[in-house]
């Protein structure tokens, strides 16, 4: 795409985004999400979230990164906690959530939540064991995570998709992987999911995914 | 497998490795006794004869020295045996005593420098001991060549670098197969490294993080055969060179022959359990 865009005479600056690094902290909140209520349910709660975000402060762009919390002003939080208190959804949020709210001080969702959800031993574990599993990047579960992503994005009327694209047919999913269509559908939500929100995949402008990875280290420090 | 079984495998292995360190020397011994010296050429075999001999060192040294039996270190040694090879058959090639000239003025010119830069921090430093030490070698080099006859040159012998040298003498895919992954295990640069010295954390908490790796490569005698084989070939290069008759055998088939009997006991061994 870069060499077609390129030698058409635009200036092209690409940069790699590793999905190991910048995705999975990005998107971990989404993949507790869906394991806790499973497809269909988490799909409607992150729809209301980011609905609710859109609504109560139209004029930033949050998204499924966890990041794009980062930039609505406290004001703007107080109103997101209030919509989804009223939808009920603020507690299903703290009781998915309440893993990483205790592990990371800098979790982007803790203002809005706050710590008051159930402390469950064993958070480390399944923080382990969930980037675990979403660093199999064609894995069911990384590509239901996307999904939530991209159609959550959608939903919240930031993305719109033309019609044609295998993007435009999200329940092709539920034959994933055993469907060649599904599988269209995966590979594009892959691609997609690096370009959704550039300032949060290019510059970590709100240093969460640097703060993930320090506090990851400090579980286990990398020793030889 | 039995520990004696194991025991007796290593022991054959042990002697094989001996008998060829002492086939391997007599190769170089009888081949510089027939090297037909001529005074008129004298520093030609006196190159030749030095790198033959480093060839024939570097490969003891490694025969000797099983924890180099590795791509990791073995290649420090391998490398330094493909330049010299690569070496040795340009100055083979053509004009050979004039690049054999070459190639000593540029070794002393070296040493020259090297030798007045320690001097001169000697003597900014006031360390007379040091200065009277090099002072007295400068004169053993003058024996060499007096030091107003020699030039230091810089960038390399011939005015060319390592590939161009093996282009001109027809080694253009024997350095492209070696000189790369060699030199890269030299310099340590990175290809190397991701091999050989890092290995990724397999926690996920770690990012994908590559972590130094501390365990020791078990030994691998392909490391032994491959440098026996550079030596062969610069022998071979000499003998060819010179109009010597080649050898009935040499230490490298030997060594070949003996590691395949050894293995194929070892194999047998191990199939009976």
């Amino acid at each position: 795409m870069n060499h077609l865009l390129q030698d058409h005479g635009f200036e092209v600056q690409s940069q790699w985004v590793s999905h190991e690094r910048i995705i999975v902290p990005e998107v971990l909140w989404l993949a507790y999400l869906d394991e806790h209520f499973g497809h269909n349910n988490a799909s409607e709660l992150i729809t209301t979230v980011l609905k609710s975000a859109t609504e109560a402060e139209p004029r930033v762009q949050v998204n499924g990164y966890v990041s794009s919390f980062s930039r609505l002003d406290d004001a703007a939080t107080d109103r997101l906690r209030f919509k989804l208190f009223e939808t009920g959804a603020l507690a299903d949020l703290r009781l998915a959530l309440s893993g990483l709210c205790h592990l990371f001080p800098s979790f982007p969702l803790l203002r809005l939540l706050g710590n008051d959800g159930p402390y469950i031993v064993g958070d480390v574990s399944k923080l382990k064991k969930t980037i675990e599993t979403l660093n199999d990047r064609i894995g069911v579960t990384t590509t239901y995570t996307l999904a939530h992503l991209f159609y959550g994005s959608v939903m919240a009327g930031h993305v719109k998709i033309n019609a044609g694209l295998s993007l435009a047919k999200p329940n092709s999913i539920l034959g994933y992987p055993n469907t060649e269509e599904s599988q269209k559908l995966a590979a594009s939500l892959r691609g997609s999911s690096k370009m959704l929100d550039s300032e949060i995949t290019t510059t970590d402008r709100f240093g969460w995914q640097r703060d993930f990875w320090k506090t990851c280290m400090e579980f286990e420090p990398p020793r030889i | 497998m039995s520990n004696t079984e194991r025991d007796t495998a290593l022991s054959a292995l042990q002697g094989l490795v001996q008998k060829f360190i002492e086939e391997a020397q007599d190769e170089l011994r009888e081949l510089w006794n027939a090297l037909p010296v001529e005074t008129s050429e004298k520093e030609l075999y006196e190159v030749v004869g030095a790198l033959m001999s480093r060839q024939s060192l570097l490969l003891r040294q490694l025969s000797l020295s099983s924890e180099f039996w590795n791509f990791d270190g073995g290649s420090l040694v391998l490398r330094s045996m493909v330049d010299t090879h690569i070496t040795l058959a340009y100055i083979c090639h053509e004009d050979s005593l004039k690049r054999a000239l070459a190639f000593i003025d540029y070794g002393l010119g070296q040493e020259r420098l090297y030798t007045a830069k320690v001097k001169a921090k000697a003597e900014a430093d006031g360390n007379t001991d040091v200065v009277a030490e090099l002072t007295a070698y400068e004169s053993d080099l003058d024996s060499e060549k007096y030091i107003h006859h020699t030039d230091v040159k810089y960038g390399a012998w011939s005015d060319k670098n390592i590939k161009s040298l093996a282009n001109e003498v027809g080694l253009r895919d024997y350095y492209e197969a070696t000189f790369p992954p060699f030199s890269s295990g030299t310099h340590g640069i990175w290809n190397h490294l991701l091999k050989f010295n890092c290995s990724v954390s397999d926690n996920p908490l770690h990012a994908g993080l590559k972590i130094p790796k501390t365990k020791h490569p078990s030994p691998d005698v392909e490391i032994l055969m491959l440098a026996a084989g550079q030596a062969e070939m610069s022998f071979r290069l000499v003998r060819k060179r010179f109009n010597i008759a080649e050898p009935q055998t040499s230490p490298a088939q030997s060594l070949d022959t003996g590691m395949n009997e050894i293995t194929a006991k070892f194999n047998r061994s191990a199939n009976q359990e």
